[in-house]
């Protein structure tokens, strides 16, 4: 009796200090859910590296334990194991798990809700599976589910590297048009490096549409050995698909490279919407500094190029603003003067660029005049809102460059400008200690523009008694008049020279992007001093209400007879 | 005692012994305490130590030790490097073999198997040191980073696959412990590393504690948070764009890169809540008006390219409440655009909601005026909503006009299909310029069908379309008859017309307000004769007889070098061209700006020009030097 008994204890005790105990809540997935088969303890046979480099394969059903006890590792406490001895585990359990387990394996690893270690794990596993079985990874993958799109890419991606054909051919058969499309474009460039009459049969087998989607794709590998003929030969349909030229940029580019004067004709054969565009492809040809220098020289010298000097310039620009010693260099190739000034205004789109004051060098190759002045100005304006000591120290250092006591002018006001955002109060005193000159004359505006933002009213008062014959910022006027109607109106009348009174007076009405209700403006034309400019101003904007809502402007009329205008 | 009766102690001996096991398991090995941060050391703890439970231990195989495992790397070591470019299958042996001893080394034989690895060059070494590091990154995450900071870059590990290893060793130490990964990467000698590090860490945190990661960032001064804060924008936005926005939006603004992905993170916003998006972009006062805009326009794209329709009523509804306060009304048209472009009937009903008839005229004749060059029949039905008059009349003759060029047919059935008799003045300017399209080829058939009009009206739409095509191949004869249609034109040069009273300058605009077209098409194709023979179209321009009309062509002329974006035309050579007008009063006129403009672009060569010429009145060519260069006597 008490042998039994003891047995019993003994084994009782033993088998349950190995059965996990439940699991803690917010675990995922993979731990929540029971283990398809009972948790037992399982032992990696072992293996001598002095007899082999790799342990053995398990047999299939020991496989199956060794995955059941895998995801059912447990730290003591009956917590999940922690990461890396999951791992470490899981490194150890792929170098013995056959291939055919891995599905079996990965099944309670699948779902969008996994934790970030439970992905991890996940990653390891199919990595190594991709490694040896692409195709049977990127079966399982697809089959799994939405959230193993990712999982089937890698696994696509790796079979096309190993074997592009029988990649490319499952690719195509899949049967969902869209799924097919995707992994087609995944497989196909690469079986068209090696069979370009199969990857465009297999892409054409499925109708036109498939095949358009996927022929810029195969183009652009294609160009890589021959771009002249892939780009002859399928170019024109990628383009008239709506593909146009950012979509054939790269093989373009790999044919500029070769053959600069074939490439630039090809693309002014092509039909664009306007000239503009045409420039635009034109100076976005060359992709590296390898290819500028060549394509550069192809479209100054070329005959027939359209907009020569704005495709140039926008190369220019951007070359400038990465290598602009190297961009010098090709400009001073050029022999005709004339291309070399029109290049060089059309060269500097500042307006984006962080960095202005790499462009500086383009500005200073310009031949003296306004132009270059005004150029100069505007990059170091716009540089010393971003770095003013170095702009400032940049002008002290080219002092004597033409063009840039001009250009100085313009950073100083810049300044004032920044100052007046704030300190409106500083930046006017120090506005007034300015000497008479072109400087004071132009900070007004600047002034003016940067005040204007936090106080249109004071800005503009300020700017009218400075300046008698300066138009005024109609963006202002109206932010003004939306505040304070009868204020913005008293001063606009105020205004002595008529064109500018004029000028402010519809600028109470709105501008190109925004509008007063037209009552409202309505409303505050009627208060004009002046009869005759009262008549004027609300007859014009009567009649243009009238065009939108004839009823409304009617009725208005009707309650204002002691205007005295007809309808 | 019968069989059963004698299990019956082997089974209360099983049920007592597992029940108690089960029990007391937790309280004889109680769970292990939170594991101490790990120290910055390359020397974790033995992984023997490790609590793993049985079955975990008996998943593992044992580690070797000593020189058992001296004697396993060493015969790994031992193996020939692979070449750069050796055969995958090369590769995936070495693969093996260097996975199966990655599961026999202790953690502390990798610092000895990475020191012999970081000198292997060539790809195929790169990809085993990658599989390897993975391994060591899984294991003793700080060990592995202390190792990738002490890297030198050279011809094996360059500096940029240092920084990868650097960063994912610092991940994954980060990942299980936070405060000492960042401490760590805080302190990295090298300036760009620890920024690069140290922002890359943060930025991750702010997917899960976005206010920490902020924080730490502001912590780390001025030049740090400058350089993370969009890296934390980006992870915090994806989960709360509206926090993000919040925290970060304002110092983001101001960056151009930065300013693109506020206005994304903005439309995201906006789909949810707009009037909190627009109450926060209101209040960005500092802002410069063009920034403003900018950001408006990018915001409302956002929000029209949203993939649900039915989220753009409500943002449309912010819209139009601050339309009609005054404010964005452009934007509001170009929603309506694009909406209308991708679901007609419910802009439209969207559109009659609006009660400010104006307003809802105004956006219309807009949005239709604003089509999209590659659709423009997707603007009809708003250009068609207008009230009938002029409004509506230019707005659908622009729309279909696009059509028309790209698409002539389907513009026809259009207006064949509509047998609307308010849309008769639209027809006859799509006839107009369909004729134009004729012309480009046969300009005598376009001409003997225009003579074939009806109405005069028809006639006056038609004709600059026609000339305007003409002239790409025939400018000279397209400007001679395209000027033989305008009506007789009072004997006044451009200087006498500012002298007439407002009534006869009105009546005067009154009268040629038809002809408008006319004008241009003369003009433009002027501009192409004096490309291809300046001579002849300045002496045809010279023998007109309005002064008005002879003067106003030759100054466009000499300022209008073709069409947008031509190139520019060689400025000597234009100059010479102007010269050669015979009446200097008329010839100063037209040559003053031109040469002011050289002025600007080339003084010296200009001014050597205006020197070697007296294609100038002196007074005039002084006043120019003057101006160029108030130093010049």
């Amino acid at each position: 009796m008490i042998a039994p008994l003891a047995l019993g204890l003994a084994l009782g005790a033993t088998a349950a200090w190995f059965v996990p105990h439940p699991s803690a809540s917010g675990q995922s997935a993979a731990h929540s859910a029971p283990p398809a088969v009972p948790t037992a303890p399982f032992a990696l046979p072992s293996w001598s590296w002095r007899e082999s480099a790799t342990p053995p394969t398990l047999a299939a059903d020991s496989a199956s334990s060794a995955i059941v006890a895998w995801h059912a590792l447990r730290a003591p406490d009956g917590r999940p194991a922690d990461f890396a001895t999951r791992a470490d585990a899981l490194r150890a359990l792929l170098l013995r798990l056959p291939l055919t387990s891995f599905p079996r394996f990965l099944a309670p690893l699948v779902g969008a809700k996994l934790s970030e270690d439970d992905r991890s794990l996940r990653q390891i596993a199919f990595s190594t599976w991709i490694e040896s079985d692409p195709s049977s990874a990127a079966t399982w993958a697809l089959a799994s589910g939405p959230d193993q799109q990712d999982l089937a890419r890698q696994a696509v991606s790796t079979w096309s590297s190993r074997d592009p054909r029988a990649a490319a051919v499952w690719a195509c058969a899949l049967p969902d048009q869209e799924t097919a499309r995707r992994f087609a474009a995944l497989t196909l460039p690469a079986l068209a490096a090696l069979d370009s009459t199969q990857a465009l049969a297999l892409a054409s087998a499925r109708g036109d549409a498939f095949l358009d989607q996927l022929l810029p794709d195969l183009l652009t590998t294609l160009a890589k050995t021959d771009p002249a003929t892939a780009l002859r030969t399928y170019g024109p349909r990628v383009w008239k698909n709506g593909g146009g030229f950012w979509r054939l940029r790269q093989p373009l580019g790999e044919w500029a490279a070769r053959d600069p004067a074939a490439a630039i004709a090809w693309i002014v054969a092509q039909p664009s919407k306007d000239r503009g565009e045409m420039g635009q492809w034109l100076g976005e040809l060359a992709q590296n500094n390898a290819q500028r220098n060549l394509v550069a020289t192809a479209l100054a010298t070329q005959p027939g190029v359209p907009n020569r000097q704005s495709a140039l310039g926008n190369m220019l620009s951007r070359w400038a603003n990465q290598d602009p010693v190297e961009a010098l260099a090709w400009l001073d190739t050029l022999s005709d003067r004339n291309l070399r000034i029109a290049i060089l205004e059309r060269s500097a789109n500042i307006t984006y660029s962080d960095h202005p004051e790499r462009t500086l060098p383009l500005a200073l190759a310009m031949p003296e005049g306004a132009n270059r002045s005004d150029r100069l100005g505007q990059l170091l304006s716009q540089w010393a809102t971003k770095d003013a000591p170095a702009a400032l120290a940049w002008l002290r250092d080219n002092a004597s460059a033409p063009g840039v006591a001009a250009a100085s002018d313009s950073v100083r006001s810049t300044l004032l400008a920044t100052i007046a955002r704030d300190e409106p109060a500083t930046a006017v005193a120090e506005w007034q200690a300015l000497p008479e000159g072109p400087l004071k004359t132009k900070a007004i505006s600047t002034i003016t523009a940067a005040w204007g933002q936090t106080d249109p009213a004071a800005a503009l008062q300020w700017s009218t008694a400075q300046s008698k014959n300066d138009y005024p910022s109609s963006e202002l006027v109206y932010t003004w008049a939306r505040k304070d109607g009868p204020a913005a109106l008293q001063w606009a009348e105020s205004i002595s020279e008529p064109n500018i009174r004029s000028y402010a007076l519809n600028a109470l009405a709105g501008n190109w992007q925004d509008k007063a209700p037209r009552a409202a403006t309505a409303d505050l034309y009627a208060q004009i001093k002046d009869p005759a400019v009262r008549t004027q101003f609300v007859t014009q904007h009567v009649q243009e209400w009238q065009t939108r809502d004839p009823a409304a402007a009617k009725s208005w009329l009707a309650a204002h007879p002691d205007l005295g205008i007809k309808n | 005692m019968s069989s059963p009766a004698r299990l019956l102690p082997l089974c209360l001996g099983l049920a007592v012994g597992a029940s108690a096991s089960w029990v007391l398991r937790p309280l004889v090995r109680p769970p292990a305490p939170a594991p101490a941060p790990p120290p910055i050391s390359a020397s974790p703890p033995p992984s023997a130590l490790r609590p793993f439970s049985p079955s975990a231990l008996l998943l593992l195989p044992p580690r070797l030790a000593g020189p058992d495992a001296d004697a396993a790397l060493d015969s790994y070591l031992a193996l020939p490097p692979l070449a750069a470019k050796a055969p995958r299958a090369d590769i995936a042996e070495r693969s093996g073999r260097l996975r199966a001893l990655l599961t026999l080394l202790p953690t502390s034989s990798l610092d000895r198997l990475f020191a012999a690895l970081a000198t292997r060059t060539g790809d195929a070494e790169g990809q085993l040191r990658r599989l390897a590091f993975d391994v060591w990154v899984e294991r003793d995450a700080p060990a592995a980073a202390l190792w990738a900071a002490a890297l030198v870059p050279g011809e094996a590990i360059n500096a940029q696959a240092r920084s990868r290893y650097l960063t994912q060793a610092a991940r994954a130490w980060a990942r299980r412990d936070f405060d000492s990964a960042y401490t760590w990467a805080s302190t990295l000698p090298d300036s760009a590393l620890r920024k690069s590090v140290s922002g890359d860490l943060l930025a991750r945190l702010a997917a899960t504690d976005p206010t920490r990661a902020l924080a730490l960032a502001r912590a780390g001064g001025e030049e740090f948070l400058a350089a993370t804060q969009r890296d934390i924008f980006n992870a915090w936005a994806k989960n709360n764009p509206s926090a993000a926005i919040l925290a970060l939006g304002a110092p983001l603004l101001a960056d151009n890169q930065g300013r693109w992905r506020v206005a994304e993170m903005l439309g995201k916003w906006a789909v949810s809540d707009p009037q909190a998006a627009f109450a926060w972009l209101d209040t960005q006062s500092g802002l410069d008006p063009d920034t403003l805009r900018n950001t408006l326009w990018s915001l409302v794209n956002q929000v029209a390219n949203n993939d649900k329709t039915s989220d753009l009523r409500p943002f449309a509804d912010v819209l139009a409440t601050r339309a009609q306060a005054g404010q964005g009304q452009r934007q509001l048209s170009d929603l309506l655009r694009s909406w209308s472009a991708r679901d007609t009937p419910a802009a439209l009903a969207w559109l009659d909601s609006i009660p400010d008839v104006a307003l809802r005229n105004d956006l219309l004749a807009e949005a239709a005026s604003n089509y999209s060059s590659d659709a423009p029949e997707k603007s009809i039905p708003l250009a068609l909503r207008l009230p009938p008059g002029p409004l509506r009349d230019n707005a659908l003759a622009n729309t279909l006009g696009h059509w028309a060029d790209d698409n002539p047919d389907a513009a026809l059935a259009w207006l064949r299909a509509h047998d609307d008799p308010s849309l008769t003045a639209v027809a006859e300017r799509i006839q107009g310029q369909l004729l134009g399209k004729l012309a480009a080829n046969d300009p005598a058939a376009a001409l003997a069908r225009w003579q074939n009009l009806p109405a005069n009206e028809a006639r006056i739409t038609a004709a600059p379309g026609i000339a305007k095509a003409w002239a790409k191949s025939d400018p000279a004869a397209a400007a001679r008859w395209i000027s033989a249609q305008l009506p007789e034109l009072p004997n006044i040069g451009p200087a006498d017309f500012g002298k007439l009273s407002p009534k006869e300058q009105a009546d005067l605009q009154q009268k040629f307000m038809s002809y408008q077209g006319h004008f241009e098409v003369l003009q433009s194709t002027l501009s192409t004769w004096s490309r291809t023979d300046p001579a002849a179209a300045v002496a045809w321009a010279e023998g007109l007889t309005s002064p008005m009309l002879k003067e106003g062509l030759l100054m466009n002329m000499a300022q209008s070098y073709g069409p947008y974006d031509a190139d520019t035309p060689d400025r000597a050579v234009r100059a010479d061209q102007i010269a050669a007008i015979t009446e200097p009063a008329i010839r100063d006129r037209v040559l003053a700006p031109h040469l002011e403009n050289w002025l600007r672009s080339d003084l010296k060569a200009a001014r050597e020009w205006i020197d070697t010429h007296d294609a100038l009145s002196p007074e005039k060519a002084a006043e120019l030097l003057t101006k160029a260069d108030p130093s010049h006597p």
